[in-house]
């Protein structure tokens, strides 16, 4: 788990203007979670299929999902305080 | 091109993530790629595994004859992965289950994995070939079919799971599956956000519930 927060941490850092965070059991309790949930809000300027290419090494090696949200969809979602234990992952 | 990484770790992660499954009673590791699933209430059953990024009729192949023993289920691990429609044909022919890790999960609560669908996709198989204007269905690939019609153009639609459909949605829809002209929520309680309804439009693809798809059968234009 640790690993794949690092290696997201390392590749958020090429994507100014986005928040990366963990949700769901990989939040809640790591070390028995079956996948990992990782949520991408960005500010509509990146195309999602290129987070997804850069992200594909990663996705290939774990059981990562991704949710990818506009600012806009988030908001309109309400996502992150509906999200279970979602935590914050990159850097401010 | 597909891509094949090293996939020797998949049998010991499938197995360390099936510890706490309410079916299982114990996973035995037969080789790095293969597994014995012990369960509390139906018998047991051997699964294959592999992690590629679209796993077609040649990697489905992969698995099986790489395989000491007859698996009952195939599963890929990557959960950004895709089957393709050749390797659900084949699996159907050859009497094996095949999917993500989350499908076997799913699977492993059921009698006979091998037949095992998720709910919202047998929904799709067992009632849309009772719409009085379709013909029949075939998957392209596990989650987008073709629809052939009585009396109208055949139509191809993807068919989501999801709570909320977003803008990324729309997009890894279009990069999987290419080639489609409707995509269908299929979750009950689902619907799709602004942004992606008007992506969706620029590329002239609708989105339904299930509702308002069942009319749209009945229209030319899907």
């Amino acid at each position: 788990m640790q690993f794949a927060v690092t290696e997201a941490r390392a590749v958020s850092s090429r994507f100014p203007g986005s928040d990366w965070y963990l949700f769901g059991s990989s939040a809640r309790d790591p070390e028995h979670a079956g996948d990992i949930d990782l949520l991408i809000v960005h500010d509509g300027t990146i195309e999602s299929t290129r987070l997804r290419t850069e992200l594909a090494a990663l996705c290939m090696a774990l059981p990562l999902h991704l949710t990818i949200l506009t600012r806009a969809e988030e908001s309109e979602l309400n996502f992150i305080a509906r999200a279970d234990g979602c935590r914050k992952i990159s850097h401010p | 091109m597909n891509k094949q990484r090293d996939d020797t770790w998949t049998g010991q992660f499938v197995k360390n993530g099936l510890n706490k499954h309410n079916s299982v009673e114990s996973v035995e590791l037969l080789g790095p790629k293969l597994i014995r699933i012990h369960r509390k209430t139906h018998d047991s059953v051997v699964v294959a595994t592999t992690a590629v990024e679209r796993l077609d009729a040649a990697a489905f192949r992969a698995a099986i004859n790489g395989a000491a023993l007859h698996p009952d289920y195939v599963v890929n691990i990557p959960a950004e992965s895709i089957v393709l429609g050749d390797a659900i044909q084949l699996a159907r022919q050859h009497g094996v289950g095949v999917g993500q890790f989350k499908d076997l999960m799913g699977a492993l609560g059921s009698s006979d994995v091998s037949r095992y669908l998720s709910s919202d996709i047998r929904y799709v198989e067992e009632n849309l070939p009772q719409h009085e204007q379709v013909k029949s269905i075939e998957p392209l690939a596990d989650r987008h079919y073709r629809i052939e019609r009585h009396a109208l153009p055949p139509a191809q639609v993807v068919f989501i799971h999801e709570y909320d459909l977003t803008v990324d949605h729309v997009r890894m829809a279009k990069q999987r599956y290419r080639s489609f002209s409707a995509i269908v929520i299929t979750n009950p309680n689902g619907h799709a956000t602004g942004e992606a309804e008007r992506l969706a439009a620029t590329m002239n693809c609708r989105i339904y519930i299930w509702k308002t798809f069942y009319g749209a059968l009945n229209k030319r234009v899907v």
